[in-house]
């Protein structure tokens, strides 16, 4: 180890980097100095260096080949290596597919972090469908999953729609009964639940989600969908962990223009869920119990109407 | 993970593959250049010049000596896999989509669409390996016609059961095992509604996976055939592995058509989906790719994988201790919390 004073060169250049061996016997700390050229400040960098030697057991064959093969075709250039391979910058990790996050932000850039998110997320998710299967609450609406076999969505005219095809009365009546099923499970967080209706058709559960997540931790998106064309019935459930983010979300929210459509947002009502298709008479409008047109059909898909 | 970019294909891939020792990657692409990459750093050591037709499919024989490929310029080639040379071509009478060794790579078998006149054919050539190569017959063996009438082509090729049957998929979602030898049909079963856009067998070829355009995957028992699980996305399957060190399924998709435009269509936001092989939970997805996804490879060791899309990129990606150390939770226990 030279003592830099006596080195040659310029006797103000910082010394060189040393590498000392500590106390553990595969860390080396190195000790290194960057000198700032425009403000001549000294940086003193020490970097903790962990040697792991991994040993791997590798085929005769293998490593006789890889000592056999030479470039060939077009791989035979000089100066090919740096254009066709090369590592990526970016670090990614093994995401969470669920449109709904259970854990923060900041836990995204640590890949053991977020693989343990997701096996949490999965395992909630598992102990959530025992307890549905316990209390005997019909499956998760397929919305939930992440992707469970939802088809690309197509567009599907009102008039065929209803399976059955029968009077639009009906389709309204087993709609509201696939909502009381549904609604069954905002009992326990109905308290920090909004209702969002008056939502664009190719708004997605992420959409919603990326929407309301600003104002605090989300613990479940909900959008309603057509059993059978799964086409959005352009209203959801967003609730919230705490109710004071819940709060916020609509104050600020309420009346929002979101893809061409302004939002309305309500708090959801507790057992049975808010939702458009109650057979609860509810007037929400002018209109009331009478409507100029027969329009039982399309009044089910708008939201703040009754039939 | 920081994953590798293997840019060497000009369009989008069609096949990636590692060799039996997984020290290889092959890629082939609508390119005309197959290629072989070092599996360990990404290096691209060579490629395969000589097809004058998109490439769609290869196969490496067990001792990495021999390369087939399969292309739309109406022949199967035969490679020496370390030098590049090219050491046969086998006409054939309409574009090769698929080519299998049988087990010992003495033999092979090619898929190859109808051409004008010519229906599509299920192929055998004899190519033993003690015997000189100009020896070889450019007259297959056998050759089993699948008449126009019926409109269906065959996607994939397979040697099972010990080079007695020969398994061929369908791009109407049907499978069929054939006798090798005669030709004729032993088994067949209809799985899928529609094509089966590969097939991707376990080492010791006891389970298989199909993937479909039907937006599945299905999971099957090799020796009966008996579908086991089925894996559900959202979108039309290209290819689907099976882990060899875990109790994982990896698959890799595309869009229908770059019609949709919203959801995925995002950049970077084609997805390789982990799947757990025996609870059918999607636990995972790697982002990354700028197409769909059209092939996916995991090295034998089960510590890599490799993904080819549309976008004519290649990834190459090396597992996080985090995820080589992951235990899978038991979706029902008997009420405890699992450690994490």
């Amino acid at each position: 180890m030279s003592r830099w004073v006596d080195q040659e060169d310029d006797p103000l250049a910082p010394p060189s980097p040393v590498r000392v061996q500590t106390a553990e016997k595969d860390v080396i700390l190195e000790t290194s100095f960057i000198v700032d050229p425009n403000s001549e400040a000294i940086t003193k960098v020490v970097k903790r260096i962990r040697v792991v030697k991994e040993s791997r057991r590798v085929p005769k064959r293998v490593v006789e080949r890889a000592a056999r093969m030479k470039r060939f075709g077009n791989a035979s250039g000089s100066d090919e290596q740096e254009n066709v391979t090369i590592q990526s910058k970016d670090i990614i990790s093994i995401e969470n597919p669920n449109a709904i996050n259970t854990g923060d932000g900041d836990d995204g850039d640590d890949p053991s972090k977020a693989l343990a998110g997701n096996l949490n997320a999965f395992w909630a998710k598992q102990q959530r469908r025992q307890l549905e299967r316990k209390y005997d609450v019909n499956g998760e609406p397929e919305g939930e999953e992440g992707g469970a076999s939802d088809g690309p969505k197509k567009y599907v005219p009102p008039g065929q729609r209803a399976a059955g095809g029968a009077s639009g009365g009906k389709s309204l009546e087993s709609m509201a009964a696939n909502i009381e099923e549904n609604g069954r499970k905002f009992d326990d967080r109905d308290q920090n639940t909004i209702r969002c209706t008056n939502i664009s058709e190719d708004t997605t559960e992420a959409d919603l989600q990326d929407l309301f997540s600003p104002f605090g931790r989300i613990s479940r998106v909900y959008l309603a969908k057509d059993r059978e064309t799964m086409q959005s019935r352009g209203f959801a459930f967003i609730s919230f962990v705490h109710h004071d983010d819940a709060s916020r979300a609509m104050a600020k929210l309420q009346g929002f223009g979101y893809d061409h459509l302004i939002l309305k947002l309500e708090w959801a009502r507790p057992s049975g869920g808010g939702d458009a298709g109650k057979e609860r008479t509810e007037f929400r409008s002018g209109y009331g119990k009478a409507l100029a047109q027969d329009t039982k059909e399309k009044v089910s898909y708008a939201s703040n109407l009754t039939k | 993970m920081r994953p590798i970019l293997l840019k060497g294909h000009e369009r989008s891939l069609t096949y990636v593959s590692y060799n039996y020792d997984g020290d290889l990657l092959f890629t082939a692409s609508k390119d005309n250049l197959p290629t072989v990459w070092n599996a360990e750093t990404g290096e691209r050591i060579g490629t395969y010049n000589g097809h004058q037709g998109a490439v769609w499919d290869m196969d490496c024989n067990k001792s990495s000596s021999r390369l087939l490929t399969a292309s739309a310029d109406a022949t199967c080639k035969l490679w020496n896999t370390e030098t590049g040379e090219e050491l046969k071509s086998f006409p054939h009478r309409g574009p090769v989509r698929g080519v299998a060794w049988a087990e010992g790579g003495d033999e092979f078998a090619t898929i190859s669409d109808p051409f004008m006149e010519n229906d599509a054919l299920i192929s055998i050539y004899q190519v033993p390996e003690k015997s000189p190569v100009e020896s070889y017959n450019l007259t297959p063996r056998l050759e089993i016609e699948l008449p126009k009438e019926n409109i269906i082509k065959a996607t994939n090729v397979v040697f099972l059961g010990l080079n007695s049957s020969l398994f061929v998929t369908f791009d109407d979602g049907s499978i069929r095992l054939y006798d090798v030898k005669t030709g004729s049909v032993l088994n067949s079963i209809h799985p899928h509604q529609k094509k089966i856009n590969r097939v991707s067998f376990n080492k010791e070829k006891t389970l298989f996976i199909t993937s479909s355009a039907d937006f599945t995957a299905k999971l099957f028992d090799a020796v009966r055939l008996e579908p086991l699980k089925t894996y559900k996305t959202d979108r039309p399957v290209n290819d689907a592995v099976i882990s060899p060190t875990k109790e994982h399924i990896l698959l890799g998709g595309g869009q229908e058509a770059m019609s949709v435009t919203t959801t995925a269509g995002r950049a970077g936001k084609f997805e390789t989906k982990f799947f757990h092989l025996v609870y059918e939970e999607e636990f995972g997805i790697v982002k990354g790719h700028f197409g769909p996804i059209n092939a996916i490879a995991i090295n034998p060791d089960g510590r890599s994988y490799a993904s080819g899309a549309e976008d004519g990129y290649v990834r190459l990606h090396f597992f996080d201790k985090s995820y080589l150390d992951m235990e899978d939770p038991v979706p029902e226990g008997d009420g405890e919390e699992p450690t994490n």
